[in-house]
């Protein structure tokens, strides 16, 4: 009798923890209002310092394989062309060379410095990879033999989980200036829009608006 | 996956008992234990992961004030063999969140699940000296889940299993164990404390 009694005093013991042993997560980590309205600029700031310039910077490796028939820690497998010079109306290549845009279509269509390229497939913002497909125009401004300042012109979508994609374009075109430091194209000019739906159903519009420096921006949404 | 590793582990179950011999018999533990965090709050998917790039977090209902409740079960164990004993484990454990409109940041409702399991399982224990033991386990069964996530109620039944690569007991007759409890029910470490009648 004396061991059921113990028994039960202990598990007896263990249930009155329980009113006492509610943990509780960090509440900012997991959703204010202010980290959420960050969470939705950090998005917008990845399609247009990520996804564009990942299809500015496979431009300029294929103008680079076009020109030198080699490029810096590329393979010449990762460029695949229908014959044409990539400087030639009726261009049409394929560029694996940028891992996260593998398989971007680029064509060209009249003699000018404008080239269109196309995906659709996977692409990753911030590690989450899902179907994105766009259509960007990209016109050359100034530049040296390797790097150039581009205005951009783009149109997408993309689809995630539970429901929820986007659209997303610039409104009329978006200016990247290679600057001096180098690679990173980290001064812009211009907007890019987005519009959000869960089921088809129009949740949200916002934009992100750059003045000069990709850092600093301004973002609005709930439009 | 989960149907596998299931079926996986009946396997070994189910020839371990036609070996039970009455010469081994007689020897009953209960015990009590509490583990720490629910398997949700670990790996779930649904409410308590957060990522700033992806939609479904930033536009969909914005969960905060999390809280859990340790996996709390008892335990009935059966010496059928020297070395193993079969047990059967109900456990409960809860988690809940508050939602979160992710314009208006009102409050919009709650979430709350109760996991409430039922697993046979069996136990191989080693190294045996008088006061200290180490052991390894598996045990599946079912669980039930119950609540609301915010206007629609939660309702169903999943298959349950946790794994115990390794305990340790310390004690005869009155125990206290510490294993290292790993499945979709809790993950992490285990403290229990039970009885041999």
């Amino acid at each position: 009798m004396k061991r059921i009694l113990l028994v039960i005093a202990i598990a007896a013991s263990l249930c009155a923890c329980k009113k006492e042993s509610y943990k509780s997560y960090d509440s900012e980590f997991t959703g204010s209002y202010s980290y959420n309205t960050t969470a939705g600029s950090h998005y917008l700031q990845s399609i247009a310092t990520g996804l564009l310039v990942d299809n500015m910077r496979a431009l300029e490796n294929a103008l680079e394989f076009n020109s030198f028939g080699s490029v810096s820690n590329s393979r010449t497998s990762a460029y695949h062309s229908n014959g044409k010079d990539l400087w030639t109306p009726g261009a049409e290549w394929t560029v694996t060379a940028v891992t996260s845009i593998k398989g971007v279509k680029i064509s060209k269509e009249a003699a000018d410095s404008t080239w269109t390229m196309t995906r659709d497939g996977d692409y990753g913002i911030g590690g989450n990879v899902y179907p994105t497909t766009y259509n960007i125009t990209l016109r050359m401004h100034k530049g040296d033999n390797y790097h150039f300042d581009w205005e951009v012109t783009a149109t997408g979508t993309r689809t995630e989980t539970k429901g929820y994609g986007c659209k997303f374009w610039s409104d009329g075109s978006v200016k990247y200036l290679v600057g001096e430091s180098g690679y990173n194209w980290s001064t812009a000019f211009g907007t890019i829009w987005m519009e959000v739906s869960c089921d088809e159903e129009i949740v949200d519009k916002a934009f992100i608006r750059y003045n000069g420096s990709t850092s600093d921006f301004r973002y609005m949404r709930g439009l | 996956m989960k149907n596998r590793l299931i079926l996986a582990i009946l396997a070994v179950i189910v020839p371990l008992m036609s070996y039970a011999q009455p010469g081994w018999m007689g020897k009953v533990e209960l015990s009590a234990n509490i583990s720490g965090a629910p398997y949700d709050i670990e790996f779930g998917d649904y409410v308590f992961s957060y990522s700033s790039s992806d939609l479904a977090s930033i536009y969909g209902p914005q969960t905060r004030n999390l809280e859990y409740l340790p996996v709390f079960s008892l335990m009935a164990e059966y010496k059928f063999r020297k070395n193993f004993s079969l047990g059967l484990e109900a456990a409960y454990t809860h988690v809940g969140s508050d939602y979160y409109d992710p314009f208006t940041d009102e409050y919009t409702g709650v979430y709350s699940k109760h996991t409430l399991c039922l697993m046979p399982g069996i136990k191989y224990r080693y190294l045996i000296r008088n006061y200290f033991s180490l052991h390894s386990g598996v045990s599946a069964g079912a669980a039930l889940q119950f609540g609301k996530d915010g206007s629609e109620a939660i309702l169903g039944v999943i298959p349950a299993y946790q794994v115990v690569p390794i305990g340790i007991r310390v004690g005869r007759d009155l125990y206290a164990t510490l294993d290292y409890y790993m499945g979709n029910i809790a993950f992490g470490v285990r403290f229990g404390l039970g009885y041999r009648f």
